[in-house]
């Protein structure tokens, strides 16, 4: 293999790299190149379920998939893609083509003036540039396995299945000095008639009484538009973004999607004044709304769910040669509406203080505090950090600390039923949750090594330690039913579970020359202890989880990009009932397929390889993704889509 | 695709650094316009008659091998299925490696991928309910060979084969042999500049 590397890396003979264009900002090998949404997720780090490959349930490490998903921001201002505990990629309001990288703060702090709890994702788009700017990128693609010419033997029919696009995201952008405005659009549209949803997703929109089956095509539209103007005295930032998606929604209590359109409004104004030279206020207002409207299926089902909140915030920062430090508070008017539901209007307040302080050269410390108010009730989090550097390329870092969510945050399903929200009577679903809801109580302790081996290597290990002292665990035992896969069963919240997790992450990076470098991150977690309740939730997630990626880049105008993943097997205990039951493809289909389902997903590889060209010095990129190359069938969830090989294609234009 | 993907590094390690010259990148550009017949194929041709078909290539050198892109149309006539030939459009992208046997005659290995589109004739109704779009289309990828000859600095010819599949829930499998005609010229600037 090495040889094979240095054969590769060779042919970068000086004679070939002549008369080829300097590359623009950003497009180095560093940056990362994202065709999708499960690229975007690989970079950060969570681990993800997936039914539809659109929409996920994160795990940071601390709470789950059925806990908090993370917020996300981008150019200093946070949106949230979350409806009813799942993440909608469709929602971010940057296309994939435009995003040169991410940063990623997991669990909770302050960031940018965001006191964040459960996670923060920011998105850091292409710069713009200077005068008038376009960008058009469209995308296709879809999974293997098309029914082909056969669909026409009248005793074999199939569907069309399995559609990744068109995808198409378009905007302009015009800067004129420090002052700028920009406008995106996007459409989605993606059909998730994988073989083992089919039936469940062609029959929740069969209309039974007229005779007619629905389209079942999923489409997402999303439009932003921003202006503000930068200077070192002052950052000011307007936005609005609305964006609406014909969907399906995984409702965890039920077992299974419900069709629905989603709509997400936001509009923000953001200001940044400078009070010195390094020290200033961070100012934001927003309005969010999000509502769901009933999409025609089956069973009558709709959310019928509106809720708006109004976001007041102020944070004070200062970033010194020896210390830094940024305090501040928000306020939030929470106002929902939805059937039955009894008084859903109410404050809730943070305040949050995070500080730095350089010891000396080799000490630095740092502590964040923040505190959340919510009616009569209050939650706490602190933690701090000790930062040391016994020597010249190796750095530890030990961090320990205590949080606690209002159940708001870590399980608003059950939170606003716990007001009223008649969701469950309406699913005609058996409960059993709680009166009064605890909030999630966790301490966490890690330590982490970093070692900068040399300029081209380096290494990381983090021993991550976490305790619940509270923790709130949906359970949901799936019935087995063949049309639509499942029917619920008993819906309970097992309510105050405590137990221990360990967690341990090693990562090492190697630039071998500026056309190759390549990385490894491997996790590995386990439960220390806990009562079955808490073991069950846990075994979801994979034990070990394996990512390699390599990055080649033999000319300026082309680069070749390989990942490599192992999952180790999960087990869902909510989905016993289904193990070894049967599962079919669509009824009229051809080649008619009879398969099971089961609630242990197996381990798996999947390799994933990507290569894209520029043209016109890089004005025009062509890419190619080729996903899941083994083929190897793999789910994330046990309901879920099967992923077999696939492929994008994608072309960008950027002027 | 396990396949596919040893195809391609087994064609790279074939080639020693001592065979790789340096090349212009895009300094000139051949046109090729191609007859093609299916030679044989899988189960797809049972039932599906291929006609002859053509297409067209259009190729630039890189600092190292060629890139191409290309289009080759086929009509398959039906001959089970009422009403279900269909119009077959393959476009493709790929590389491939020149290895000079003589000054003039040229032995030629690549790898294509792209994506088949297929028009069939008419929609498909089940039983008056079922309606499904006679639109279809899916990845494909295509090993290739060819020998040319070049009988100027201009014009030139080759012919070649094709092991294409394209990976249908039955995969569409087929050797294609076609001829063709070349035209290589050199690359206008504005050519040139919109390759980097």
């Amino acid at each position: 293999m090495y040889s094979f590397l240095s054969f590769l890396i060779s042919l970068n003979l000086s004679g070939f790299l002549q008369d080829q264009p300097e590359p623009v900002k950003g497009d180095s090998l560093e940056s990362v190149f994202y065709l999708g949404s499960t690229d975007l997720f690989w970079q950060s780090g969570y681990q993800y379920a997936s039914l539809d490959r659109m929409s996920f349930q994160l795990n940071s490490g601390r709470y789950g998939y059925y806990g908090p998903q993370p917020e996300f921001m981008l150019n200093d201002i946070p949106f949230n893609l979350t409806f009813f505990g799942t993440t909608f990629s469709q929602f971010i309001p940057e296309p994939y083509s435009r995003i040169e990288e991410i940063r990623v703060n997991k669990g909770s702090g302050v960031y940018r003036g965001t006191g964040y709890s459960s996670g923060l994702i920011e998105i850091k788009p292409e710069p713009m540039k200077e005068g008038l700017s376009l960008f058009v990128s469209g995308q296709y693609g879809h999974n293997s396995g098309e029914p082909g010419p056969w669909v026409f033997d009248p005793n074999r029919v199939t569907p069309n299945v399995e559609r990744f696009g068109p995808w198409v995201d378009a905007g302009i952008g015009l800067k004129i000095s420090g002052w700028y405005a920009r406008g995106t659009l996007r459409t989605h549209s993606n059909k998730n008639l994988d073989e083992f949803v089919q039936t469940r997703i062609i029959n929740l929109r069969e209309l039974s009484a007229e005779n007619e089956f629905l389209s079942v095509e999923n489409t997402a539209t999303l439009g932003l538009i921003e202006t503000g103007f930068e200077s070192e005295r002052m950052d000011f930032r307007a936005q609005a973004m609305q964006a609406e998606s014909t969907d399906f929604l995984y409702f965890h209590p039920l077992t299974r999607e419900i069709a629905t359109r989603l709509h997400s409004d936001q509009y923000s104004v953001f200001g940044r004044i400078v009070i010195q030279e390094n020290s200033g206020i961070r100012l934001l207002y927003q309005y969010r709304e999000k509502k769901t409207e009933y999409r025609r299926n089956r069973f009558g089902q709709s959310f019928d769910w509106n809720q708006k909140k109004q976001i007041f915030r102020g944070s004070y920062y200062y970033e010194g040669n020896r210390a830094s430090t940024e305090a501040g508070a928000q306020n939030q008017i929470i106002e929902a509406n939805a059937p039955r539901l009894n008084d859903g209007t109410f404050n809730q307040t943070k305040a949050f203080v995070e500080q730095w302080l350089n010891v000396n050269k080799s000490i630095k410390i740092g502590t964040v505090q923040k505190a959340e108010f919510k009616e009569d009730d209050i939650a706490l989090q602190s933690f701090g950090t000790i930062r040391l550097k016994p020597g010249s390329r190796w750095t530890t870092e030990f961090e320990g600390g205590y949080s606690e969510l209002f159940s708001i945050t870590a399980n608003p399903i059950d939170y606003w039923v716990g007001r009223g929200y008649g969701i469950y009577d309406r699913l005609r679903l058996n409960y059993q949750v709680p009166d009064q809801i605890s909030n999630t109580r966790k301490s966490t302790f890690s330590n982490r090594h970093i070692f900068n081996v040399s300029d081209q290597f380096q290494m990381e290990a983090e021993l991550e330690w976490i305790h619940h002292y509270s923790i709130n665990i949906p359970f949901q035992k799936a019935q087995y039913d063949l049309p639509f896969s499942t029917m619920p069963g008993l819906y309970t919240l097992h309510g105050g579970e405590s137990g221990s997790r360990y967690q341990l992450r090693f990562a090492a990076n190697h630039t071998l020359s500026e056309i190759f470098n390549q990385g490894v991150v491997v996790w590995f977690n386990r439960t220390a202890n806990g009562n079955e309740n808490y073991r069950q939730y846990w075994r979801t997630i994979p034990e070990i989880l394996v990512q390699y990626e390599a990055g080649y880049r033999p000319y300026s105008d082309i680069a070749i990009n390989l990942r490599l993943q192992y999952r180790s097997e999960t087990e869902w205990a909510e989905f016993e009932n289904l193990d070894g039951e049967l599962n079919r493809s669509f009824h009229a289909q051809y080649p008619f397929k009879y398969f099971h389902f089961s609630n242990r997903l197996p381990e798996h590889v999947r390799l994933d390889l990507s290569a894209s060209k520029w043209f016109w010095e890089q004005r025009l990129r062509l890419a190619l993704t080729l996903k899941n190359i083994f083929g190897e069938n793999f789910q994330s969830h046990p309901i879920g889509t099967r992923e077999g090989f696939g492929y994008y294609v994608r072309l960008d234009m950027r002027f | 695709m396990k396949i596919i993907s040893l195809l391609v590094l087994l064609l790279i390690a074939t080639l020693s650094p001592r065979q790789i010259a340096a090349q212009e990148a895009f300094e000139e550009f051949t046109i090729n316009f191609t007859g093609n017949k299916h030679i044989s194929g899988g189960t797809v041709l049972h039932s599906w008659e291929p006609n002859p078909g053509f297409g067209f290539e259009i190729n630039t050198p890189y600092y190292f091998g060629n890139f191409e892109a290309g289009y080759r149309y086929v009509r398959f006539d039906e001959l089970d299925f009422e009403n279900s030939g269909f119009h077959s459009h393959f476009v493709f992208g790929g590389w491939f490696y020149r290895y000079p046997a003589s000054p003039e005659l040229f032995v030629v290995t690549g790898i294509r991928l792209g994506n088949r589109f297929m028009l069939h004739d008419e929609d498909k109704i089940y039983g008056d309910e079922y309606r499904f779009s006679r639109e279809e289309s899916e990845f494909g990828y295509e090993v290739h060979f060819r020998i040319e000859y070049k009988l100027s600095s201009v014009a030139g010819f080759y012919i070649a084969t094709s092991y294409n599949r394209t990976i249908f829930n039955i995969p569409f499998s087929s050797f294609v042999g076609s001829i063709g005609l070349t035209a290589t010229l050199e690359s206008p600037s504005w050519l040139k500049r919109f390759l980097r």
